[in-house]
């Protein structure tokens, strides 16, 4: 072989084996692998570059890859970038409240912190997650997001007592807004108190209200109210009130609020209608063991539940031509959500049900459930599942608050079981 | 006066008085009849509700109706014709809906005879709440236990000529068991308060509610079972609260350095609860421990710093003044290293 010939070979070489080191730095420059995600890239593991550095967001919302540019709050928030499992979690921190929503044709979810009262907006086609507030609430119980999401009522305890305090928290003025230019001191979200003690509350299907109940104290004179708190003129108007005081609301709207009593297994429960203007309280259905109820999103069918000896059946009322469609699944109605059009509904469904006293050792969290989600017709019963949790993490999950994103391509849930938020991508899911 | 007149005399007085009396009203049923009294009605149920399947008999014993052709009309529409056709049925309408129903026959020897009554359902539902603990933000409902104080509320479906009637405008009759509350009873009194009796028994309440002019009525039975009270226990987290949606049962591992046991009273009698005068009897492995009187339902578990094991936690609840409000409950807590 000649010198020339040698020269040749050795170049060649070089370029292939330097060809090959960029082409491996390229694919690898990906961040952290989410929980409940399945990296398929199978580089990672083998570049000589080491792992990857996160991707972190700056407040401009833009990625800015191999840099760590902190925030105005002075916190990296990594962004996960390569496939995405179609179930994934949102965050592994516990949660009070989610609220989906849809900002120039894309999906991001909002959520607020049970044990820091942070709040966080997070973009689901990359999970980019930015945070809206860092104002300290520790021990939130429960959160109801209002107003397009300007609004969040969060529920705690005062003082370690048993009382509830429901503090309605204004986020317009103060939260980040993605795109916007970082500042480094945020305004402190601003708000005002419900009245204390606070049993239940609804929040209008327009967002721009909410139903609440109280009751004074005493037993054999007890009476309950029921009254209505608007969040932009920042009003409280008494419209209901009763000798009866375990009510539960599960639907307001600007004519009607639906009260559900409260459901135990062996107790006939009944549902009905409060006409908003008059206070006249007429009857839906009745006389159901264990009612639990779930309204479609005009009011006008009642998705509910009949405890029996060690379990529940499920079905549909039409309040308007008063028929009932028997359901061949077993479930609660807080584990469902109705479409807009109220045809389907989507609900976690358990393979194998312990046989209990339902509601009540569910309420207690004494039983759970291992959740599949299906998607049910309720004119015709038709059924199919859309997701078997175990495909996707050997974690067992107990889905409540179920929640469809606004274009309904996206189904959110919180575990019961840690308080931690998910979602599931139904895009890839046909119509039934 | 001739005494021949004598016995004619006294049969027109009693036929008169009869005729008088003659006058039958069903509570919320009103009357017309043509040589009715020949004919009495029964109706089945005595209180009927709405969209219910109500039964009328017809009675009599003047006239052998079992060879007599009976017709039954409703609102003026013959439903039901025939001989001997002593029986009715048919169903009621929404509340408030009155159903004017009519019998009538022609006996031999008698003449022709109708009879009629005006039937308006009402509605009540009977709902009740015990004065019983539950932990806040349960969604379900505080169940009564032996000696608890229930209270009963019906709601009622009244129709009249102005409207439904108010609640609070109707008479009210309230029974427990086998026995009547008159004291309790009567116009206005809508809200019956009782103490439960024991145990795994059902009290029944019965209550009937009646309009005071029209004397529409309704019937309804609540029957009120009585709980064991008992004791859930929940982790209480230093930043999440009590995690109330997670029970603790039979064992917990857990690796913290400490750890806070919450114990919730479910349906024990509030004032005992409320009041601090209920008796908690915390132990570890059968060692009594001493705890903050001002916080009696938990238990701050301080991990051993090394090795791993296991203890017994448990709890007695006494409600002092009530016998038989007590409950027990244990929990195995391990730890590791």
């Amino acid at each position: 072989m000649t010198k020339k010939q040698l020269y040749i070979i050795v170049g060649i070489f070089a370029i292939v084996a330097i060809g090959f080191l960029v082409a491996v730095f390229l694919i690898t420059g990906g961040g952290k692998t989410p929980a409940g995600t399945t990296s398929t890239n199978p580089f990672v593991n083998f570049s000589p570059f080491g792992k990857p550095s996160a991707n972190i967001t700056t407040n401009t919302g833009e990625n800015t890859a191999g840099t760590n540019t902190p925030t105005g709050n002075g916190e990296i928030i990594p962004i996960q970038t390569g496939s995405l499992s179609l179930l994934r979690q949102i965050t592994p921190n516990p949660v009070a409240g989610i609220f989906p929503i849809n900002r120039i044709g894309k999906s991001y979810i909002d959520f607020i912190e049970k044990e820091t009262g942070n709040i966080f907006e997070t973009r689901i086609a990359d999970m980019q997650m930015n945070r809206l507030s860092n104002s300290i609430m520790p021990r939130i119980f429960e959160a109801y997001f209002a107003n397009g999401g300007n609004s969040i009522v969060v529920r705690y305890l005062k003082n370690n007592s048993d009382v509830i305090s429901s503090f309605d928290l204004d986020i317009s003025k103060s939260k980040i807004v993605p795109g916007s230019s970082a500042t480094s001191t945020s305004a402190m979200p601003s708000g005002r108190f419900l009245p204390a003690g606070v049993m239940d509350m609804k929040i209008s299907s327009d967002m721009n209200s909410a139903f609440f109940m109280t009751r004074n104290a005493g037993f054999k004179d007890r009476n309950s109210f029921g009254s209505v708190f608007d969040f932009n003129k920042n009003t409280v108007s008494e419209v209901f009130q009763s000798a009866f005081s375990e009510w539960l609301p599960v639907y307001f709207n600007s004519a009607e609020v639906l009260l559900q009593t409260k459901a135990s297994q062996k107790v006939p429960g009944f549902l009905y209608s409060l006409n908003i203007k008059t206070g006249v309280l007429q009857k839906v259905m009745g006389d159901i063991n264990g009612l639990t109820t779930l309204p479609s999103p005009d009011g006008q069918k009642i998705l509910y539940s009949e405890s029996t000896k060690g379990g529940m059946t499920l079905h549909v009322y039409n309040r308007a031509n008063e028929t009932t469609t028997d359901l061949p699944k077993q479930t609660l109605p807080e584990k469902c959500v109705w479409t807009k059009d109220g045809l389907f509904i989507y609900c976690a469904i358990s393979n194998t049900i312990t046989s209990s006293e339902y509601p009540d050792t569910w309420y207690q969290g004494i039983t759970s459930f291992s959740d599949n989600i299906w998607k049910i017709n309720t004119q015709t019963g038709i059924s199919a599942i859309i997701l078997t949790t175990s495909s996707f993490t050997p974690q067992s999950m107990d889905m409540t608050h179920l929640t469809l994103s606004p274009l309904e391509d996206y189904l959110f849930f919180i575990n019961k079981k840690d308080s931690t938020p998910w979602l599931y991508d139904l895009r890839s899911v046909g119509l039934q | 006066m001739k005494k021949r007149y004598f016995p004619l005399i006294i049969l027109l007085f009693f036929g008169v008085c009869g005729y008088a009396l003659g006058q039958s009203a069903l509570t919320g049923i009103g009357g017309t009849e043509s040589n009715g009294n020949a004919v009495s009605l029964s109706v089945s149920p005595e209180h009927p509700n709405p969209n219910q399947k109500v039964t009328i008999k017809a009675l009599s014993f003047q006239v052998n109706l079992d060879n007599t052709i009976i017709s039954w009309s409703v609102d003026g529409v013959v439903k039901l014709s025939g001989m001997g056709k002593k029986e009715f049925s048919f169903t009621t309408g929404s509340v408030g809906k009155s159903s004017k129903i009519v019998v009538s026959m022609n006996p031999a020897d008698f003449g022709q005879i109708t009879k009629g009554i005006t039937i308006t359902p009402a509605d009540m539902d009977v709902l009740w709440e015990a004065d019983t603990y539950i932990p806040p933000f349960y969604k379900g409902k505080a169940l009564p236990s032996s000696q608890s104080s229930v209270r009963v509320i019906p709601f009622t479906s009244f129709s009249g000529k102005e409207g439904y009637y108010n609640s609070a405008d109707l008479v009210y009759k309230w029974k427990k068991g086998y026995f009547g509350d008159a004291a309790n009873s009567g116009y206005g009194k809508n809200i019956f308060v009782f103490n439960t009796g024991y145990t795994f028994n059902t009290d029944d309440i019965e209550v009937v509610a009646s309009t005071l002019e029209t004397g529409i009525s309704v019937k309804k039975i609540a029957s009120v079972y009585i709980y064991n009270p008992k004791i859930t226990f929940y982790e209480n987290k230093p930043l999440q609260g009590v995690r109330y949606e997670n029970s603790l049962e039979n064992s917990f591992l857990f690796s913290n350095k400490e750890f806070v046991v919450h114990a919730v009273p479910y349906f024990f009698s509030l004032d005992g609860i409320n009041n601090n005068t209920a008796a908690y009897n915390w132990k570890l492995d059968g060692k009594k421990l001493e705890i903050n009187p001002d916080n009696k339902n938990e238990f701050t578990f301080q991990k051993p710093s090394e090795g791993s094991g296991s203890f017994r936690l448990s709890l007695d609840i006494d409600n002092t003044g009530y016998d038989l409000q007590s409950s027990t409950k244990s929990l195995s807590i391990m730890y590791s290293n």
